[in-house]
């Protein structure tokens, strides 16, 4: 089993470790007993795309909207999925830290 | 279709949802990463467009009152199409002034305002992504600009910065999508040339549009049962547009910009 996150940002991939894996899919397995929203209302994109592998080259994907709502597409169904966080905290671990830019300045 | 009012033109842009392959054209989007990964429905479009045709100006002189309003409406295949629709807005549409026998027909209108609404988050609109800003920047460049621009992007969070991590609760340094097109306009690869552009980003989860005057944003989104709760991003905050003034967006303007 495998999992793959893939920053929509910079398009950074990150495979997770064993122990992240075990993590990611006890997480995965609780929220999927959830009841689940068909489709989302809010005009939003993805952060992160998940991939997770399984044996016999299946493949689910999932998209990460906001660090917090997991949607998947194929179901066309969106859960709540706090563990988010945590996966886009391991994904902007992962990449190169960039020089910081201007100062937040809008106009007045 | 809009109208042209005193040589300016206002125009309302969104991805095609039918759409599968871009305009061949100087905007690289390799494997359309940049596209959206989620569509608009058809539904939402057509209630939107709607509401933004029978817009009309806050407080401008608008001699159409009795016909559609004043925004033209694109729906666009990929950042080149889009161009190249403004491209034949701008070289097609006409103005008239006078009437009768001193009536006089104007040619070559100019962009005055551009909002594009698609699903987004700070580092994504419609196609546009730290990828393709710079290029889509110049191409926006190289078109028939008014003295004074206006560039939405009408999805959410467009104008807030993503955090630098949540342990800290502190914003992150990288710019938001408004700010990194703003800084690129105008003059992006002609230094000498100067107007005022602002590109204005939303401050939140963002519904309705500007063009329709019925724009909103919350700082944090709930749906559905149970909840999905949308955090909020670093800057965010709840407002509802007025006829006056829109608060649900926050403007930018580059180095270069009047």
């Amino acid at each position: 089993m495998s999992v793959v996150l893939l920053d929509t940002k910079s398009h950074v991939r990150l495979r997770l470790q064993p122990w992240q894996v075990k993590l990611f899919l006890s997480e995965l397995a609780f929220t999927r007993k959830r009841r689940a929203t068909k489709g989302m209302t809010v005009l939003s994109e993805p952060a992160c795309l998940i991939t997770v592998s399984g044996s016999g080259g299946r493949k689910q994907l999932y998209q990460l909207y906001d660090r917090t709502v997991l949607f998947e597409p194929k179901s066309n169904q969106a859960r709540p999925f706090y563990f988010g966080i945590m996966l886009m905290e391991w994904l902007l671990a992962a990449q190169p830290r960039l020089p910081p830019q201007k100062p937040f300045n809008p106009v007045p | 279709m809009g109208h042209v009012v005193n040589g300016s033109m206002w125009v309302f842009a969104y991805p095609d949802p039918t759409s599968r392959r871009d305009r061949k054209g100087p905007i690289n989007d390799p494997g359309r990463q940049s596209w959206p990964f989620r569509q608009l429905d058809q539904s939402d479009i057509d209630d939107q467009i709607t509401i933004v045709k029978g817009a009309k100006f806050n407080g401008d002189p608008n001699p159409y009152q009795d016909k559609d309003g004043p925004w033209y409406v694109i729906a666009y295949d990929g950042l080149n199409d889009l161009i190249f629709g403004l491209q034949i807005l701008l070289r097609d549409e006409t103005w008239a002034t006078g009437t009768g026998a001193n009536a006089v027909i104007h040619h070559d209108p100019v962009l005055r305002t551009l909002e594009i609404w698609s699903h987004a988050n700070p580092y994504r609109c419609g196609g546009i992504t730290v990828d393709t800003v710079q290029a889509f920047a110049i191409e926006l460049d190289k078109l028939r600009l008014s003295d004074n621009v206006d560039i939405f992007l009408s999805g959410c969070n467009t104008g807030c910065r993503d955090w630098a991590s949540v342990a800290n609760n502190q914003a992150s340094d990288q710019e938001c999508i408004a700010e990194l097109l703003a800084d690129k306009l105008p003059g992006v690869n002609h230094p000498n040339k100067t107007c005022r552009v602002t590109v204005h980003g939303t401050v939140g989860y963002h519904s309705g549009t500007h063009a329709g005057g019925d724009s909103s944003t919350v700082q944090s989104y709930s749906e559905g049962n149970p909840p999905n709760y949308h955090a909020p991003y670093a800057y965010s905050g709840n407002a509802k547009q007025d006829p006056n003034n829109d608060l649900t967006f926050r403007g930018f303007r580059g180095p270069n910009s009047a």
